[in-house]
C-alpha cells in the first residue's frame, strides 16, 4: 500500500494548478469585459504561428492530464 | 477517373450545386439578435465568476484541510465510487465544457481588438511594433506554464520512485470526501477549457460585433 502523501505536496499541487486557472479566469473576465480577444483567441494566434511548438506542447498537457486524472490501477 | 466535359454538355450540368446547410452548422452558425449580444457578454461574465469563486473555495478548501490535518480525508487507498457517481460527474463536465464554448463563441468581440492581429504580416517595423508587449505577456505566461509542470512532474516522480502516493490519488481523494465541490470544481476546470480550446476560427462560424 503506498503511503499519504507529504503535505508540501498537495498544498503545491492545489496552489499551483488551482491559482493558475483562477487567475487566468479574472483575465478572462477583463478581456470578456471590454470585449476584447479572448484568452482562446491568443491561443489560436499563437498555435497558428508555432504549429509544432503548439503540437509538442499539447501532447505534453494530453499525456499529464491522461495521467493525472484517467488511472484506471488501484 | 472523371469524365471530359465536351462543348456539348450544358453550363448548368458542369456547374455544382451549392450544398444544402448541415444542421450542425445552422447551429454554429446561429446569431444571436442585435440586443441579446451584450446579454451574451454578460453571461460570459457571471459564469467566469462564478468559476472563479469554486476553484478559489476548492483551493481554500484543500490547502486548509492540509495545513489543519495529518491525515487525508479519505481511506487508503481512495474509492474510486462516490457520490455523485462517476457518469454524473462526466456528464456535468461535459455539459460544463459545451456551455464555455457557447459563450466563447456568442459572445461579441469589438473588430478593432479583432482586426490588430490579422495584419501579422503586414509590420513593417517589428521593433515599433504595439503588439510587442502582448507577444511578451503571452511568453511570460508560457514560461510560468512551463515551470509549473516541471514542478508537477518532479512531484511525480519523487513520490512515485518512494511509494508515496501520486498525483491521481489527490484527484481521487477529493472526489471521495468532497464529491459535490470536486465537481464543482472540475466542471468549472471543463468550463474554461471549453471556452480556451474549443474556439471557432473567427469569420467562419462565430462572428465579431460589425
Amino acid at each position: 500500500m503506498l503511503e499519504h502523501a507529504p503535505r508540501e505536496a498537495v498544498g503545491f499541487v492545489a496552489l499551483v494548478g488551482l491559482s493558475t486557472l483562477a487567475l487566468l479566469a479574472v483575465s478572462d473576465i477583463f478581456l470578456t469585459e471590454s470585449k476584447r480577444a479572448s484568452v482562446g483567441e491568443w491561443v489560436t494566434l499563437w498555435a497558428k504561428r508555432y504549429p509544432m511548438f503548439a503540437l509538442a506542447l499539447t501532447l505534453v498537457a494530453g499525456a499529464l492530464l491522461g495521467h493525472f486524472y484517467w488511472a484506471t490501477a488501484g | 477517373m472523371s469524365a471530359a466535359v465536351t462543348p456539348q454538355q450544358p453550363a448548368a450540368v458542369t456547374r455544382k450545386e451549392p450544398k444544402p446547410e448541415r444542421l450542425i452548422d445552422r447551429i454554429l452558425n446561429w446569431q444571436f439578435p442585435e440586443r441579446a449580444r451584450g446579454v451574451v457578454t454578460w453571461i460570459s461574465v457571471v459564469l467566469l465568476l462564478v468559476a472563479f469563486a469554486l476553484l478559489v473555495w476548492g483551493m481554500v478548501s484543500a490547502v486548509s484541510y492540509t495545513l489543519t490535518h495529518t491525515g487525508p480525508p479519505c481511506t487508503n487507498p481512495p474509492q474510486r465510487e462516490a457520490s455523485p457517481p462517476q457518469w454524473v460527474m462526466v456528464g456535468v463536465c461535459l455539459l460544463a465544457f459545451v456551455l464555455g464554448h457557447l459563450t466563447a463563441r456568442w459572445q461579441s468581440i469589438d473588430p478593432k481588438h479583432s482586426q490588430r492581429h490579422k495584419n501579422l504580416r503586414e509590420v513593417d517595423h517589428p521593433e515599433t511594433d504595439p503588439r510587442k508587449r502582448e507577444a511578451l505577456i503571452i511568453q511570460t505566461l508560457l514560461l510560468v506554464f512551463l515551470v509549473e509542470v516541471i514542478g508537477l512532474l518532479i512531484i511525480e516522480a519523487v513520490t512515485l520512485s518512494q511509494n508515496v502516493w501520486p498525483i491521481t490519488y489527490y484527484v481521487r481523494c477529493a472526489y471521495d470526501a468532497a464529491g459535490v465541490q470536486s465537481m464543482a470544481a472540475a466542471a468549472s476546470i471543463l468550463f474554461l477549457v471549453g471556452r480556451w480550446f474549443w474556439l471557432p476560427d473567427r469569420g467562419q462560424n462565430a462572428r465579431t460585433r460589425s
